[in-house]
């Protein structure tokens, strides 16, 4: 119905973010060529103050690739990178203060560095590969997915902060590296089944109780940290079924979850096209985003109501048909479900899927991360919130349309 | 008069049907069921009593009477031989009764004296055979009494159809009534030349070659038992069809008409995939979706075939490709409406006011049962599913062999379907005509279906003809060869006289005539050419409608001149050489494509008074792979009022395959839109759709599909095969991915009225416009205020809802956030839920350092605290040791550096700081 309004504000959006951008020379896009990344970017997270842009890739552990890096995300300079990682990193998590960052690798290992000064704090070794990791709002514990390996199936591993534990010690003490065990970890959780079923995010509930997690097999999972269980497990589309399975990009796999609103609801994006909004203690779904690609990860804007989802084809296929593979980033109306608009793709550069997004605090910074190792961050111009405004308006009242 | 019994009747070549042969049909039904009980409990008076009773009661009911009477003009000449009747001993006693009756019956409905129906006795020996095998009865209706007669003295013809296959179960396959020709007589000759030998069966060739001769020419009907039997299901109670219920049924245009206030489904098209549900083979699927302004239906969704699929002209039936033959549908209920069978069929034409039908099979094929279907051609009347022409392999052969480009149609219809043409040829050997052979037009009556004059009319060296949109001229061009010249001529039909001709030189290898559709003017393409090579084109154009019919050539556009081989591009060279031409309708305008096929441009030319073209303009088109191009015209005086001329349409030689896992070849193509603005044209934009093969106008001209599709009968799908809806302006309206998604067509719609006098047109739009102007507007504003309402209280619903849930969202993190800050020890983080910005300004001294701060101390600026450089240096001195970067990290260092700059120095703006939600 929208379809003549909606190519408008397309264009609208996009110029106002590219144009202006462009001509002001500040969104820049920054190749890992030179001495940034080359391979997948796995995460991708702008700090609490928006002046620091974290990110991970999942380079095959060289001694020259750089998988842990900062940059600032105005400038689009290089500020540093964290060295230890011998395998690809596949998730990262910032405090608030920007002072401690932990990171999951593929080498069985989950690290906290030191912002400040990017060394290595601690090492936790592990039996299996780490896929996610995050921290709890009190900063006392984080926690870590690990995937299935010899025989045992996926888990999800709690453990303390040792910085609060012993601050003093660090402090007093030299600054090397310590290792700990799996074992020291708090609690170590099974899935229920096990069935070889990955997790690729995990969230804490706000108040630290529970930890949610979404899955390979198209399901939420959520966790009782105090009793060690799983409580629940939510499927995401039931009525995705096997055969409508025609090519292998489509499948149920869960491949990105964030909070919307506070805490209060949580978005997932899925790879079969959606992306939804879920209700945190019900789990009854409130919104659901259907797109024509795969999705990768999804984005909420802190303060106006839109919602970024990203993803594609997989770069085979999209080189087998030899077409675009709709690597574009959408922009959906957070209530009223529409499309509202995109950003399309740098061109000459990017011709791979999205795979993390993240918009800073305040909404102004725009950072995405795409599968052949390009970082592009957008400055949202003033006027972004005034015509989403403009556009919801459009979706409440009655207007007649002007013929042109 | 239809009564009921007319949809079962499956024989209508046999006879005319009319009230009193059914009834005397199903009266012979009647006798028929009785021999059989006779058969079974032998002979019983009692029942024959009951018998006659029964018939007389059936045929007595007035109703029937009364339409007997209503037919008094039917033709009464009807005579009837009756054969493999019992009339012995036994059946002595019934098969006087039942002659009774049938007498009876016949002086009723005839009222003839004399009885017309004859019958033909079965020998003694051959009853003993045959006594309880009565397995049916041939009815023959003959020209007269005398004929009739010399069947009871002769022959045995149920005997003889029996005897003729050897088995009778053949002629239980057959089923429908035989008609006996020539070429069969000399099968079954044939035949019984191999029985002929066993002198036993001298007596049944003998018997049999008679009735064949006796039977050349004239229709005959068996009837089998079972047949029979499904007769006699159909009831004795007359039921009236009252008219009306008639014609709503069968209404075919019902698309068109708004009907109880609602706006008639005028936009629909067709599209055939296969459903998901049908893993295993693939089957058809039907679809129509209709929408007009914006709203979007799905009517129906039917399972019709495996095949292709296809629309008449007019849009009144939707025709599907079977193995056995063609279906028709149509109608509000989408019912079966006819049948033709036609084995192998994959060719089919109409005539422009769907009043023929023609079909073709192109490839020999064998049937399952091991029968040949030789490549044939059928002409059809649509409406009765009666087969009206054949035209044979011979006749057709060469032309199916040439397949030239645009072999099919072969052929083309004159204004009002009155008359029809085909490229022939006059050699006697048809099968190994060669293209220089093809000498001569058949020129048929569209009503009677046969040669004009019955005789070919003979153009030499023939290469394109047309028929005149409106008057009744056939224009042709022939090419030059050797000594002839090139030469078009238009004859005015039915005489066949040349009205004029034109020659065009002896260098013109190609030629085709294009007919302007108001039939003022006749284009000739001419492509000259020298040795084997084509040296320039020509168009040249005859205005038909002025005196002499004057002739104008255009410049030789040696501009425009090809370079290829002649010898390499063979066949397709008709097809490319000469890119494209199209008229634009009803008006003096036309646009040629030409130059390279890789970078073709177009031209418009325009005629000036009175026969000379002159250029328009002339630019460069895009192109990727596939050439599409659409071209709007406005015109002059209506507003608003975009029409569509043509689609410009070329294709790659290969066809595209989709499919999952093979390469596919990259094919796409662009959406340019061309306006006319006071005579310039330019682009409106340009948009795509990646992968699409076809594209379609919709007959309105107000939507466009461009569509992905797959070959019919691939097995495999690729994952963007579907289409797209545009608007005439360019806007996407929706997209649709269909999986094994094989073929779309709009359904066409009839021709718009023409009104001769540009008076009453004048009056027509006058009455447009005062009257029912401002009730189309008036609907169409409530058609889209409803239309708009809908969404916006969707969205209303929509946006209370998640309001609501954000205000219970926002109680709960309220305590929630009390909780965080006491577990997390520290509240200088802000919680709220609301945006705080804190800004932190400092005045620049006069001496300014630039330093290097670590994060604590700048957590302690941020809280307020006065710091100095002093104690700055103090700190470092305590934290030196932690201060040590790394060389991987020496970046770091400076962008800190500058971090603090812009807070500690305050270089103007300070540093800010937002911080929204927990985080």
């Amino acid at each position: 119905m929208f379809s003549k309004t909606l190519v408008k504000n397309t264009i609208f959006i996009v110029s106002v973010i590219q144009h202006k951008s462009a001509k002001k020379k500040k969104h820049k896009t920054f190749q890992g060529e030179i001495f940034g990344h080359n391979k997948p970017i796995s995460q991708l997270k702008l700090n609490r103050d928006g002046d620091l842009l974290f990110v991970s890739s999942l380079g095959a552990g060289g001694a020259t690739e750089p998988l842990l890096t900062v940059w600032d995300p105005l400038s689009g300079e290089w500020l540093g990178s964290f060295e230890g990682h011998s395998g690809a990193v596949t998730d990262l998590d910032v405090d608030l203060k920007s002072q401690y960052l932990i990171s999951s690798s593929n080498d069985s290992t989950v690290k906290i560095w030191d912002v400040n000064n990017g060394k290595a704090l601690y090492t936790f070794n592990f039996t299996a590969q780490c896929r996610t990791v995050s921290w709890s709002s009190d900063m006392r514990f984080f926690v870590t997915a690990t995937r299935p390996f010899g025989g045992k199936g996926a888990q999800i591993h709690i453990g303390e902060n040792p910085i609060l534990e012993g601050a003093d010690k660090v402090d007093e003490g030299d600054s090397k590296e310590t290792e700990r065990d799996a074992k020291s970890m708090k609690a170590t959780i099974d899935f229920n089944e096990n069935t070889g079923v990955q997790s690729t995010r995990v969230l804490w509930s706000p108040l630290d109780e529970q930890v949610f997690t979404c899955c390979t097999d198209g399901t939420i999972r959520v966790f009782d940290v105090t009793k060690q269980k799983e409580i629940k497990s939510v499927v995401f589309d039931p009525k995705f079924s096997e055969k409508s399975k025609l090519a292998d990009e489509i499948s149920p796999s869960l491949t990105d979850m964030k909070y919307v609103n506070n805490h209060s609801a949580v978005i997932i994006s899925s790879r079969n096209k959606e992306a939804k909004v879920f209700d945190i203690e019900k789990w009854d779904v409130i919104r659901t985003y259907s797109t024509d690609r795969p999705l990768n990860t999804v984005a909420v804007h802190p303060t106006a109501n839109v919602v970024a989802l990203g993803g594609g084809q997989q770069a085979q296929q999209a080189a087998l048909s030899d077409r675009e593979g709709l690597y574009e980033c959408l922009f959906h109306h957070l209530i009223f479900e529409e499309r509202i608009g995109l950003i399309p793709c740098v061109e000459k550069e990017v011709f791979s899927p999205l795979n993390a997004m993240s918009f800073s605090p305040d909404g102004n910074i725009f950072a995405l991360g795409y599968e052949q190792g390009q970082v592009c961050v957008y400055q949202m111009d003033d006027s972004f919130q005034n015509t989403v405004q403009q556009i919801e308006k459009r979706f409440i009242t009655e207007e007649e349309e002007e013929e042109l | 008069m239809r009564s009921k019994s007319v949809s079962c009747q499956p024989q209508k070549n046999v006879f005319k049907i009319d009230c009193t042969l059914l009834l005397f049909k199903k009266f012979l039904l009647y006798v028929f069921d009785i021999l059989r009980n006779f058969c079974k409990l032998n002979v019983c008076n009692k029942k024959a009593h009951e018998f006659r009773s029964l018939v007389l009661k059936a045929i007595d009911s007035p109703e029937r009477l009364e339409s007997m009477s209503l037919k008094k003009n039917v033709d009464r000449s009807l005579w009837l031989i009756l054969d493999g009747f019992p009339t012995n001993a036994d059946f002595n006693d019934v098969g006087g009764r039942v002659r009774q009756i049938v007498d009876d019956v016949c002086q009723r409905v005839s009222q003839n004296i004399q009885s017309p129906v004859f019958w033909i006795p079965i020998d003694n020996d051959e009853k003993k055979q045959h006594y309880h095998k009565i397995r049916g009865f041939a009815l023959i209706q003959a020209p007269n009494r005398e004929y009739a007669s010399s069947f009871e003295k002769k022959g045995r013809i149920f005997f003889f159809f029996k005897k003729r296959g050897g088995d009778i179960k053949n002629l239980e396959k057959e089923k429908e009534s035989v008609c006996v020709r020539r070429e069969k007589i000399k099968e079954i000759q044939q035949i019984n030349r191999q029985h002929k030998q066993n002198e036993h069966n001298k007596d049944v060739f003998r018997d049999s070659y008679w009735a064949h001769k006796a039977l050349e020419g004239y229709n005959v009907s068996c009837w089998m038992w079972n047949e029979v039997q499904e007769k006699m299901k159909i009831s004795d109670t007359f039921e009236k069809i009252g008219k009306n219920e008639f014609l709503e049924e069968r209404n075919l245009y019902w698309w068109l008409l708004d009907k109880d206030g609602k706006e008639g489904y005028r936009d629909q098209y067709v599209a055939r995939f296969r459903g998901q549900q049908f893993e295993e083979t693939i089957r058809g699927l039907f679809y129509v979706r209709v929408f007009d302004k914006m709203k979007i239906i799905i009517i129906i969704k039917k399972e019709m075939t495996s095949n292709h699929v296809q629309w008449s002209p007019k849009g009144s039936y939707l025709v599907s490709f079977h193995l056995q033959g063609i279906q028709l549908w149509g109608g509000p209920d989408w019912a079966k409406l006819q049948r033709f069978e036609h084995w192998f069929v994959d060719q089919i034409d109409w005539s422009p006011d769907e009043t023929r039908m023609i079909t073709c099979n192109s490839v020999e094929q064998t049937n399952k049962d091991g029968r040949r279907y030789l490549p044939t051609i059928y002409i059809w009347d649509p409406l009765t599913g009666e087969r009206l022409r054949e035209f044979t392999h011979d006749a057709i052969g060469p032309l199916l062999k040439l397949r030239r480009s645009g072999w099919w149609p072969m052929f083309k219809w004159g204004a009002k379907d009155k008359y029809f043409a085909q490229i022939a040829t006059s050699k006697k050997n048809k099968v190994t005509a060669k293209m220089k052979d093809i000498d001569r037009i058949n020129i048929f009556d569209g009503v009677e279906l046969t040669r004009l004059d019955k005789a070919a009319h003979s153009a030499p060296n023939v290469f394109d003809f047309a028929f005149s949109p409106t008057d009744d001229l056939l224009a042709y061009c022939s090419r030059a060869l050797g000594n002839d010249a090139a030469k078009v001529t238009i004859i005015s039909l039915p005489s066949k006289k040349a009205e004029r001709v034109q020659t065009l030189g002896f260098d013109a290898g190609i030629t085709h005539v294009y007919w302007q559709s108001e039939g003022k003017y006749l284009a000739v393409t001419i492509g000259h050419v020298e040795g084997k090579r084509l040296r320039k084109n020509s168009i040249g154009i005859l205005a038909v409608h002025q005196e002499n019919m004057p002739w104008q050539l255009t410049e030789s556009m040696m501009k425009f001149c090809f370079n290829f081989d002649f010898s390499q591009i063979k066949l397709l060279a008709v097809q490319y050489l000469l890119t494209f031409f199209a008229w634009e309708p009803d008006s003096n305008r036309f646009g040629i494509l030409h130059n390279d096929l890789d970078n073709p441009d177009v031209s418009f030319y325009q005629i000036k008074q009175p026969t000379n073209p002159v250029k328009l303009c002339y630019m460069f088109i895009y192109y990727i792979c596939v050439y599409i191009f659409f071209f709007f015209f406005k015109k002059k005086n209506n507003n608003n009022n975009w029409e569509h001329t043509k689609q410009l349409r070329y294709q790659k030689e290969k066809q595209t395959i989709y499919s999952g896992h093979q390469e596919a070849e990259d094919v796409g193509y662009n959406l340019c839109k061309l306006r006319f603005a006071s005579n310039n044209i330019y682009y409106g934009y340009k948009k795509s759709h990646e992968g699409a093969v076809e594209l379609h106008w919709c007959p309105s001209g107000r939507y466009v599909i461009t569509a992905a599709t797959q070959p019919i009968g691939t097995k495999t799908s690729g994952s963007d095969t579907g289409y797209t809806v545009w608007s005439c302006q360019g806007d996407q309206l929706f997209k649709h991915t269909i999986h094994y998604f094989f073929q779309i067509l709009w359904r066409p719609r009839p021709k718009e009225i023409r009104l001769e006098s540009k008076e009453d047109e004048k009056k027509c739009q006058e009455m447009l416009l005062k009257q029912y102007y401002n009730v189309f507007e008036q609907r169409d504003t409530e058609v889209r205020r409803q239309h708009q309402s809908k969404f916006v209280q969707i969205n209303l619903a929509k946006w209370a809802s998640w309001n609501s849930l954000q205000e219970q969202w926002k109680k709960k993190t309220k305590e929630i956030s009390k909780k965080r800050t006491k577990k997390r020890g520290f509240s200088s983080e802000g919680e709220e839920d609301d945006f705080e910005v804190t800004t932190v300004e400092q005045e620049r001294t006069e001496k300014s350092e630039e330093r290097v701060i670590n994060h604590a101390i700048l957590s302690r600026i941020l809280n307020g605290e006065k710091i100095t450089i002093g104690d700055i240096d103090e700190m470092e001195q305590q934290e030196s040791s932690t201060a040590d970067a790394g060389s991987n990290f020496g970046n770091y260092a400076a962008a800190l550096q500058r971090r603090s700059d812009s807070t500690y120095n305050g270089s103007g703006q300070g540093y800010t700081g937002h911080r929204a939600g927990f985080r």
